[in-house]
């Protein structure tokens, strides 16, 4: 498995910083994700034409 | 202090502070919750030949309602749709489109299947699951087009509701993986297994890049390793490769490397082999292993005639592998 550098470092430095008086954070374990729900929404989607439902789309694209 | 999330949907196993998204970039932690950001939100929805996914041995000349929304967990230098797999989600117009939406589309333009494709199916996990289950019930057959890097647990939950899959085998070795598209082989290899063993139509696409996965012992161990683990009846596609994303330094796939696959891997068995994204008639069609004669003849995304008889060969009777009604 290909390790993320960002990520353990990130891990790795919160439980070195939470040693010193703070409480470690709690590591949950997940599989699924919840749709968002629109009162959370931090990314903003722009509204399409809804007459046309479908995209364009090169025709270089494969799959 | 919120709660540090670890994603187990892939073998990335990305361990998300709050606020941070995966390598996919559309799962994320929101106080201690791990939250999928595109859930009905597709960016691309389109109707394509079957033949386009590639599946050959799938409901010959249907059409297939395909979607994809952003996003993906690998990060292929060589992505040829990377406009969509390799941005953020509020970059690209999208509506809400609920899975029901979906399914009535499907009907609506008359696809007989559901193409979950473009991006990543997997990394869009939740959105997938939930239009395959509404669209069996409704009598539509699913189709993945995947790289299949996922964990075993999700996948089998998946699995029961896909009827038909096309799997990128993007080459043979940990190097070009982790290289390449900053993943690992050993997931796929299992995620392929699991797909045949549950029934599911599968194909095969190897994607050939000049100078990165295009060597005679490259193909010969990749076509090895499918007769051996997915059976010789398993289709297998070599895609020609075109200059995208970061390898725009990559000339075409020459013909002649995609017909030299072809002969390595009906040399070692496998049966029903072709070549793809560029035109050439023999190695589009498909022949009775058995009597040899033609059985599906394609142009492109065409195809001119289809002569299998309640999926056996009209000739000698061999029953060949595939949906076909």
């Amino acid at each position: 498995m290909a390790i993320n550098r960002r990520k353990f470092l990130s891990y790795f430095l919160t439980a070195v910083i939470t040693k010193y008086g703070v409480k470690k954070p709690s590591l949950i374990r997940q599989t699924y994700a919840i749709p968002l729900p629109n009162k959370k929404v931090l990314i903003h989607f722009t509204t399409k034409n809804k007459n046309n439902i479908f995209s364009p789309k090169p025709s270089s694209w494969i799959g | 202090m919120t709660a540090l999330v670890k994603c187990e949907l892939c073998p990335r196993y990305c361990i998300l502070d709050n606020g941070q998204k995966g390598e996919c970039r559309i799962r994320v932690n929101i106080e201690g919750k791990l939250y999928t950001l595109t859930y009905g939100h597709p960016c691309s929805i389109h109707i394509d030949p079957v033949e386009k996914k590639p599946l050959y041995h799938f409901l010959p000349g249907t059409p297939i309602l395909s979607l994809a929304t952003v996003g993906c967990n690998l990060h292929c230098k060589n992505c040829q749709n990377w406009e969509i797999s390799q941005t953020e989600p509020y970059q690209l117009e999208t509506e809400f489109i609920e899975p029901e939406k979906i399914s009535a589309l499907a009907i609506q333009y008359q696809c007989p299947s559901i193409a979950y494709t473009y991006t990543e199916p997997l990394a869009y996990y939740e959105y997938t699951y939930e239009c395959c289950k509404i669209s069996a019930e409704k009598g539509l057959k699913n189709v993945l087009v995947t790289a299949g890097y996922i964990n075993e647990e999700p996948y089998k939950r998946l699995l029961p509701l896909v009827h038909s899959a096309n799997i990128d085998l993007k080459g043979f070795s940990e190097e070009f993986y982790r290289t390449v598209c900053d993943g690992t082989l050993k997931p796929v290899l299992k995620t392929l297994e699991l797909t045949k063993n549950a029934g599911v139509e599968l194909e095969v696409t190897n994607l050939v890049i000049p100078t990165m996965n295009d060597k005679d012992e490259d193909f010969q161990k990749l076509c090895e390793w499918v007769v051996s683990n997915l059976g010789k009846d398993t289709p297998l596609h070599f895609s020609q490769f075109y200059p995208r994303y970061k390898m725009t330094h990559l000339p075409p796939t020459p013909l002649e490397t995609l017909l030299k696959a072809r002969q390595i891997a009906l040399n070692v068995g496998l049966q029903f082999v072709y070549i793809g994204n560029i035109i050439h008639r023999e190695s589009s069609n498909t022949y009775c292993p058995s009597c040899k004669s033609l059985l599906v003849e394609r142009y492109g995304f065409n195809v001119l005639q289809n002569n299998i008889s309640q999926g056996k060969c009209p000739k000698c009777n061999t029953e060949i592998y595939g949906i076909w009604q």
